[in-house]
């Protein structure tokens, strides 16, 4: 009987082999990850820090030009968002500004800088067509606008006017 | 006791021929060669949906990873031209992050059999399966099979000194992710979707 055991364990060893070593060859088979990095929905924040102020005084010839990049009268805003986020920005490269007191339209062609600190100087253009562009690591983006306006053929009056910057993360 | 040995080992041999017998009757091509599948990730292995859509917002509207699409899931799967393979695939319901959960609305996937030099060329050539089916079957090299129009002629079934043609086909994994609860968590969510290969019996 000690001589049978091991002769019955090799016949179904040798029985079941082939077949076990079929069914491991059977199918072939791996995994791929499927994943998404969720962020909170915090959205955006736009602040606006200082007001554009176009003085007829300054005007050369009728023109006013204010520039984004250097002038302290451009219009200042500030983005708060998801950090390192990229986002990006429209706005419409021009506007006409009714007279609120009378008659008659100024036409504002828009100039925007932006960067991602305080620094208006260092500042970049952004043009009017789809620009993406990436907040900060302190989650702010800075936007500076100015623009040129012409005077020659407006009517005394006072012109208060919107400037609509759209922002979507991509 | 050496009689009762004798007739165990004589029962035992007969079991194995009859075995043998019966097996040898019977040729199923799905146990033939399977081994030389072999699948490979072309793009780390991942259905990415920040790569169609970087930021993914709690909240936010479904993110649809097209077949077109940056993030798709590219497999290639080698194997013999001259038998059919069996694709299923096997994919979670959700995305998961710890206790939260985003659905995996839609898996979908594709296949390219027509010998693409690369996988861009093979996107553009390939056949989506519909939405709901986890399963397809498909040669391997559809320009090889349909040459003539006729069926091809019944698979080599291997012997020694004989060695099979393969040849390579694509597979894109794809779908749709959410609608993201406006409650999820921030941070990275994953699932495993597994997919398996096999010769069509």
């Amino acid at each position: 009987m000690n001589v049978l055991k091991p002769i019955q364990y090799l016949f179904f060893i040798l029985l079941a082999f082939p077949f076990l070593t079929m069914m491991a060859q059977n199918k072939t088979s791996v995994s791929i990850t499927a994943q998404a990095t969720v962020i909170d929905n915090s959205g955006i924040e736009l602040v606006t820090i200082k007001n554009m102020d176009i003085d007829v005084g300054m005007a050369i010839d009728g023109k006013i030009y204010v520039s984004a990049k250097r002038d302290a009268s451009a219009a200042m805003m500030m983005l708060k968002g998801k950090a390192n986020a990229k986002f990006r920005v429209t706005f419409p490269p021009m506007v006409k500004i009714a007279n609120s007191t009378g008659t008659g339209t100024l036409t504002l062609y828009y100039e925007m800088y932006g960067y991602q600190s305080d620094n208006q100087g260092a500042s970049e253009p952004i043009d009017a067509v789809e620009r993406n562009l990436q907040i900060s690591s302190d989650s702010k983006y800075y936007f500076w606008v100015g623009g040129r306006v012409d005077t020659n053929n407006a009517r005394p009056g006072n012109y208060n006017g919107e400037f609509t910057l759209q922002i979507e993360y991509i | 006791m050496k009689q009762t040995t004798r007739h165990i080992i004589l029962l035992l041999t007969f079991s194995l021929l009859l075995a043998v017998t019966v097996a040898a009757q019977r040729i199923s091509f799905g146990l033939y060669a399977a081994d030389d599948i072999v699948l490979t990730q072309l793009n780390s292995g991942e259905l990415n949906f920040n790569l169609k859509q970087a930021v993914i917002l709690a909240g936010g509207d479904p993110v649809n990873v097209n077949l077109l699409d940056d993030g798709v899931g590219i497999l290639t799967v080698k194997g013999r031209t001259d038998m059919d393979i069996t694709v299923t695939i096997d994919a979670p319901a959700t995305l998961d992050l710890g206790s939260n959960h985003i659905l995996l609305t839609k898996v979908k996937f594709a296949y390219s059999n027509t010998k693409a030099s690369s996988d861009d060329a093979a996107k553009l050539t390939a056949i989506e399966i519909p939405d709901g089916f986890t399963s397809a079957t498909f040669p391997i090299d559809r320009t090889i099979r349909h040459i003539a129009g006729l069926p091809a002629p019944p698979p080599t079934p291997n012997h020694v000194g004989y060695t099979a043609l393969t040849g390579i086909a694509y597979l894109f994994v794809y779908g749709t992710l959410g609608k993201v609860p406006s409650g999820a968590a921030a941070g990275l969510y994953t699932g495993t979707i597994n997919i398996r290969v096999e010769y069509a019996k």
